[in-house]
Formats: structure tokens, sequence, C-alpha cells
């Protein structure tokens, strides 16, 4: 007989005017992986934050193995045996490892720390997770895919009953997301920990949960068996429509001169080693790579953060060395960074602002700014990328993920570019807007934008790209024809190589 | 699948109305705040609402205003300027020295140099050094000050303020003196620059996010040195007013007291609902703040309180201001 360890009772959480939670109502087996799936600002991390004690609901109750359960904050939660890795990360970054782990639990002798034991524990443990990092180390050295992983360290120091994963792959690679699963797996059948698991990616709802929970704008909409769904029904719940084929229809590109040429580009320090490569007018090539392959070094040198590359590069012929992002932005490349939060958007400001920053001189007259054009220019983006919540004022922090995506690539949308470099677009986005973040790269390539997309994920390359390089150590190993895509030759050709 | 559809003209004077009252229930707050202050100075003593007082407070507080809005300008950016007290002693110290000597235009245009170059100097500093905005301007304060002691030997300076001099500092039109119309004139440029132009978004931009703002293609630097630039400028016009008003300079003041300057502008700015982590702040804020302050101060003098009591009470509102900001921060 299965019992329930996690009871809501009609759940309600407003933000304001935004109603982020209605009436939610479903109950959590002891022991299962229950995923809870939805479209960005469904409500999903808004509901995980009041189990784990962030926010207080606005009505409804929650029972927690048939008691009630009301942390007023997430140190109560986690004494009650709910921890949490949350979407943001949540880390000291000049500690080290292991005092992030233990943060605020740390062992001690009278009132010190007992560093010697903290980093047996914090060894301990990690050693247990097959986590190979030294729990020495500042955390401010950890790369953001280790960083996740001392997250769930962290969680599963605390002896969690429930342990809650918000969005855990979305940073991780293939073999990091092995090891994620893989303590996931251990947890649950083991040690019976009862899981609460956020996705966007429905491969690993079906994968590794039993149960999932669909929530949309805010409500319950079904709570089902793993076993008696597919992807297409589970899809259709969330969004609540029909979706149309996932990727779009991709048109051959136009022929001609190469837009971007890129000859023998190299910084052999930062992992650049002579990368070569062609992208004409209105082709979307995409660029997979691991984490040492010399992609980032490559997105620096396009769109001049970095300086000092051997090699050339040309733009529509033309010799294109940029010594700054404004440089790289006046010659007609624009980029969408990894990391929208901190390299793409005023998190503090309003979507107005966001949306116009990325061309401040189309709304400018004799030195002013125009506030109507640009509110006119943000209202076009909002409706065009369906932003949410459809309002010019709303600040940026407080939108989901995938909206604030949307937001990070529509600031470029007030100007006309030759080259466009998104890396990892679609990171932590639903299936909605990705599609949509789909649509907008199609429609720009079909404008005879050169398109460069740099992601992790060989699906969404082989979907959405006309051809496929792959860079390893610092050198594209294989360019690879839409009509030889395969998984297999993507992943393969990335894997290092071994020098001669 | 959209939340359900409020007719667009609806959201719109709703969403305009509500966004109106709640941006600026701190500006109705302080205004309230400095209205009961005067009622409260009107009660201490009826000298206080007197012609005479009015005018000589509304002359202090246009002293005080200026550089808020250069300290304003500092803390958008995500920096702090230290120096603002310090440059305007120099700049009060250069005018004294130099009006007698050189005509008013060109003795104008050198106070605003010197100025503009402390603030170049801050700004290089901080941008190509890659150093605190705090230690620099930090650093300025102290050598601008030393400065100030070395060319006056710490004695004080006079000088025969010719009549134009003089009618900037002390003059009145229609009853309003002429310190409190350049302010005004200051507070409403200062609002179309902060609020309305592009550099302002630029500002904006940086101050919560300089790397964002250094992908999205601002030139960064440039904002920065340019806003330090800004900041010394309007801190050496309100040296260069504040001497048409004394026609003295007394070195004195730099040891007594004198660091109320800077910290006063510092209060201004957080009283008037700016964070010191940037990004957010408004001139009308840094006006009210400046004014509340201000108005303050003049109560503390006419109730005859002590000097150092009246730095106990700076002290005191800016912790209680910046309290205030993390308690509404903590609940957004
Ligand atoms: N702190 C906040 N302030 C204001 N609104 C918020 C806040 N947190 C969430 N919201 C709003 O509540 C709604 C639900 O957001 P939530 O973060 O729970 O979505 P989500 O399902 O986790 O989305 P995602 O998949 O993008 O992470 C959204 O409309 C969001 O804008
Ligand atoms: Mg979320």
């Amino acid at each position: 007989m299965m019992s329930t360890a996690i009871e809501l009772q009609a759940l309600t959480k407003r933000f304001g005017i935004t109603k982020a939670l209605s009436d939610v109502s479903f109950s959590i087996r002891q022991g299962s992986v229950h995923a809870l799936v939805g479209e960005n600002g469904a409500g999903k991390s808004s509901l995980i934050k009041i189990l784990s004690g962030v926010h207080q609901p606005d009505g409804g109750a929650v029972r927690l193995f048939g008691q009630d359960f009301a942390p007023k904050d997430s140190a109560a939660a986690q004494l009650s045996g709910v921890s949490t890795m949350f979407q943001e990360s949540q880390q000291v970054s000049n500690l080290s490892v292991a005092e992030n782990i233990y943060l605020g639990m740390e062992p001690r002798i009278g009132p010190f720390l007992d560093w010697s034991r903290l980093m047996k524990q914090a060894g301990d443990l990690l050693g247990r997770l097959g986590i190979e990092i030294e729990p020495g180390r500042p955390m401010a050295t950890l790369s953001p895919s280790e960083a996740k992983l001392i997250e769930m360290g962290r969680a599963v120091s605390r002896n969690a009953k429930v342990l809650i994963m918000d969005e855990p792959t979305a940073n991780l690679n293939q073999a990091e997301q092995q090891i994620l699963f893989r303590v996931l797996k251990q947890l649950n059948e083991k040690e019976g920990v009862t899981v609460i698991y956020i996705s966007h990616h429905m491969q690993e709802v079906f994968d590794l949960c039993d149960h999932v929970t669909v929530l949309r704008d805010g409500q319950h909409v079904a709570t089902l068996d793993v076993a008696d769904t597919e992807t297409d029904g589970l899809v259709r719940l969330m969004i609540g429509r029909q979706m149309e084929a996932y990727f779009p229809t991709i048109a051959a590109p136009a022929q001609g001169e190469p837009r971007l040429v890129v000859s023998d580009l190299a910084h052999p320090a930062r992992g650049l080693d002579g990368a070569s490569f062609e992208v004409a007018r209105g082709e979307i090539f995409g660029i997979y790579g691991l984490a040492d392959s010399g992609r980032t070094a490559l997105t620096n040198a396009l769109f001049g953060i970095q300086t000092g590359f051997a090699g050339a590069v040309r733009l529509d012929g033309a010799p294109f060395a940029p010594t700054s992002p404004t440089a790289a932005i006046e010659a007609g490349v624009i980029l969408v960074p990894e990391d929208r939060k901190l390299q793409g958007l005023m998190l503090d400001l309003d979507l107005l602002h966001n949306f116009s920053v990325g061309n401040l001189g189309r709304f400018v007259s004799n030195g002013l700014f125009e506030k109507k054009t640009a509110l006119e220019a943000a209202n076009t983006h909002i409706q065009r990328l369906r932003v949410k919540p459809n309002n010019a004022y709303a600040l940026v922090k407080g939108l989901s993920g995938g909206n604030q995506q949307k937001v990070a690539i529509g600031k470029w949308l007030n100007r006309d570019f030759r080259l466009a470099i998104f890396q990892e677009p679609t990171r932590g986005i639903d299936v909605s807007a990705k599609m949509e973040v789909y649509e907008v790269i199609k429609s720009l390539s079909e404008a005879g934008v050169a398109i460069l997309v740099l992601s992790s994920e060989v699906l969404e390359l082989m979907g959405l790209c006309h051809r496929v390089g792959v860079l390893s150590g610092g050198r594209m190993t294989a360019t690879i024809e839409r009509a030889d895509f395969s998984e297999h030759a993507i992943v393969s050709a990335a894997l290092p190589r071994r020098r001669a | 699948m959209h939340e359900v559809d409020v007719p667009p003209a609806a959201t719109k004077s709703a969403g305009s109305l509500r966004r109106v009252v709640s941006a600026h229930t701190e500006e109705f707050l302080l205004a309230g705040v400095i209205v009961a202050l005067i009622a409260v100075g009107g009660f201490l003593s009826p000298v206080f609402l007197s012609q005479y007082n009015i005018t000589s407070v509304a002359r202090q507080v246009s002293f005080d205003v200026m550089p808020a809005l250069g300290q304003l300008l500092a803390v958008l950016a995500a920096g702090i300027d230290l120096s603002i007290g310090a440059v305007i002693r120099l700049a009060q110290m250069v005018s004294i020295l130099l009006v007698e000597r050189v005509p008013l235009p060109v003795a104008f245009l050198l106070v605003m140099a010197c100025g503009a170059a402390v603030g170049l100097v801050n700004g290089l500093l901080v941008v190509k050094g890659r150093l605190e905005p705090f230690i620099v301007t930090l650093g300025t304060w102290t050598i601008l000050d030393g400065l100030s002691l070395l060319v006056t030997g710490g004695r004080g300076i006079a000088a025969n303020v010719p009549d134009a001099f003089a009618y900037l500092g002390r003059g009145t039109v229609v009853g309003i003196p002429v310190p409190t119309l350049i302010a005004a004139l200051v507070v409403i440029i200062m609002s179309v620059v902060i609020h309305r132009s592009s550099f302002g978004r630029q500002l904006f931009s940086v101050g919560s996010n300089d790397l964002a703002a250094h992908y999205a293609g601002i030139k960064v630097a440039r904002v920065r040195v340019t806003v330090f630039m800004l900041a010394s400028s309007l801190a050496a016009l309100t040296g260069f007013i504040m001497a048409a008003r004394t026609g003295a300079f007394q070195p004195t003041t730099i040891s007594s007291g004198g660091a109320g300057t800077e910290l006063a502008t510092i209060a201004a700015v957080v009283v008037g609902g700016a964070r010191l982590s940037g990004g957010r702040g408004t001139v009308i804020g840094a006006l009210l703040g400046a004014t509340l302050t201000g108005v303050l101060f003049s109560i503390l003098v006419l109730a005859g309180i002590d000097p150092y009591v009246q730095s106990l009470i700076l002290g005191l509102i800016i912790l209680g201001a910046l309290l205030l900001s993390a308690s509404r921060r903590s609940k957004s």
C-alpha cells in the first residue's frame, strides 16, 4: 500500500496581479519520482518554492506525510525533510565546496568550525555520489555544471525525505547528466527518497519519472501515470493545443558568396587551434562541441569579447576583427549569450528598457530617448514572441526563464544584422517557447542573416541547422551536411582527438 | 493559452495610473515629510517662516541639491563619488583666487575645467586602473583637500568680488535667490539627461548590469568616465556659486566638519530612494532627499543644536534610509 508523501490542497499564489498558482490540488506518492511539467511561467517554480519555504501560499494548504506543512523559510522546510535544488544557483562563491554543501549546518567544536571533519564529511558524501570534485576547492573555480552537482550534494546532505529538483540538467553535459541521473536513482531506489522533478525535456520525464503533473497558466491540468502517456499527449496537455511540427521546415539557403569565412582562427591558450569554416547568407550553421572544444573562444573572437586571435575572419568579404562587442555590433554581428542573466539582461529594469537596449540609437532623436517609439517596438516584440506578462513595464526579474530568454533575443530585433550567434538558444525554455525561438531563427535565416547556433543538444542542431560543424580540440573536426546528419556522426566527431 | 486579455486601452490607462501611483508613493511620502518638517520649524520659531529665513534656506538647499544630483549620477552607474565635497572646496578656492584676476566667464570656465579634470582622473582610474570608485574618490578627496590647504597655507582667503559675480550668489529675482534658480535649471537639465536621454538609458543599463550592457554594445567605460566628469562638474559649479555668495574661502572648513558635504549628498540620494548598488534612483527623489536633509539642518541650526550632534543625525539618517531600502528589497 503506497502512502502519500505530499498532498496539495487548493494551493493559490499571487504575485501582484499575476496568479502564479490557482487552486492547485494533487498528491505525490511516497517513493515516487514525480515530474512537474508545463510551459514557461506555468507556475512550476512557484509551486516548489512554496514547498521549500521560500514563498508562502495565499490560499490552500500542504500536507507532508499526513501532517500540516507550512514552512516559514527554507531552513524550516529542510528540517522537515524537504530539500530543494533551485533553478537559480544558490551558492556562496567565496567559500569552499565543503562549506557550501554544509552551509548552516557545519560541524563545530564549540563555537569553531571543525574544518577537518567538514572536509572529511564532504569528501565522503561526494565520493558516495561519485562526484569527483575536491571538497576544499573554492566554489568560484567550479564550472556551472560542477556547481550544479555540488548543489545536488548539498540537497542530499540534508538527509532529505523529499528532494525537489528544478530543471537540474539545464547546464549539464551528457556525462554530468548521467552522474545526476545515477545519484537520483540511487537516492530514490536505495534510500526511498521521494523526488519532484521539473524539466522541459520530455525524454527525462519518460526515462526517470513514474508520475507526471501538468500545470498550465497556474492551473492543475492533469496528474498521470507516466506509463499511460506518450510525448505528444503530454505536450498537448502542456500547451493546450495540438503541436505542429517541432522544428520549422528549413529551406535550402541561398547560394552565393559566403557571409562569414573563418580561416585558421587560433589562440592556443584559449583552446582554439586553427578553426576554419564558412557560413553562407541565410545559412543556419550549427556548432557542436564539448566543454573544452574552443566554442567559447570562437564566440569571444567573433563578438569582440576577446582579442589577439591569429588567423583571419571575413564578413561579406571584408576583414573582420572586432575589438569590442560595440565594434562587432556595428559591423552587423549580434550575440544571444549563454548566460542570459549575467550577460544578456538587466534584471532590475523593465521589458521596455531591455528591448530597447539592443539598439538605443533607433529610439533617439536629438539626443532624447523616444519612449513612445520604444514602447511600440517593445509591444510588437512582446506580441511576436508571446512574452508573458504582456506588459512592457514588468521587470525582467519577475519573468520565467523562457520569457527571459525571449527578451534576450528580442532586444536584437530592433536592428539589422548580418551574422547572429546563438549560444544555447533554448536552454531552460519550454516546448512552445523553443518552437517560437526556432521560428525566429528561421525567419532571420530567410532574411539572409548568417546564423551560428552553438548548442550542446545534438537533436536541436539536427532539427534546426543546414549544416553542423563539430569542434574538438580547437578545430573543426567535421562538417556534416543535413542529409548526412546522425547523432552518432556528430557526437563521435566531438570526442577529444588523440594527439599525433 | 494566454491570460484573459483585457482590452488594450483599458490595460493602458489602468496600468499607467497604477504605475504613476506606485512609482511615486515614496516621493509623495518625502514631500509630506518635508511639509511636516517646515511646520515643525514654524512651530519651533516664528522666525523660521519669515521671508528672510525662507530665502536663506532655499539658497542653502540649492547648494545641497546640485552636488546631490552629481552623487545620483555616480550611484546610478553603480559607483559612488566621495570627492564631491573636496571638489566643491577646491572650486571655491580657485574661484576666489581667480575672480579678481581674470574676467568672470574665464574664471567660470577655468573652475569648471578643474572640476571636469578631477572627474576625468576619477573616471580613468576606475575604468583603466580597475579600481573601486570608493577607493579612488576617497583618494582624490584627500589629495584635493590637501591641495587646498597647501595653496592657502591653511588660512582663510577673501576677494573683492565683482558685482556680477556677487549677484550669482547673493542676488534674487522676484524674491527668488539666484542660486535657487540655477539649481532649478540644473534639476531640469539633469532630469532630461537622466530620464529622457539616450545617455540616461545607458547609465541605467550600466548600473543595473554592466556585463550585459557591454554585451549590448554600450560603451561602459565611456559612460563611467562621463558620469564622474558630470558629477565633479556639478560640484565645481556649486563651489563657484558658493564662492560668489561668501566672497571668501575658509580652509578650516576642511578640518572641521567639512566632510559633511559628501555624506550629505549620499544621504540625499539614499533618502530619495536610489539604490547604492546602481540602476535605481530618480532626480525628483534626489531633489526631495536633498531638500529634506537641507530643511532638517536649517531647523537644527535654528534650534541651536550642537554641530557635532548634526553630523550624528546625518549618519543616523543615512543608516535609516539604507535600512528602509533593504527592507523594501526583501519585500519585493
Ligand atoms: N518573484 C516574482 N515576482 C513576480 N512575479 C513572479 C515571481 N515569481 C514568479 N512570478 C510569475 O509567476 C508566474 C509563474 O512563474 P514560475 O517561475 O513559477 O514559472 P515556471 O513554471 O517555473 O517557468 P519556467 O519553466 O520558465 O521556469 C510567471 O508569470 C512569473 O512571471
Ligand atoms: Mg521555473
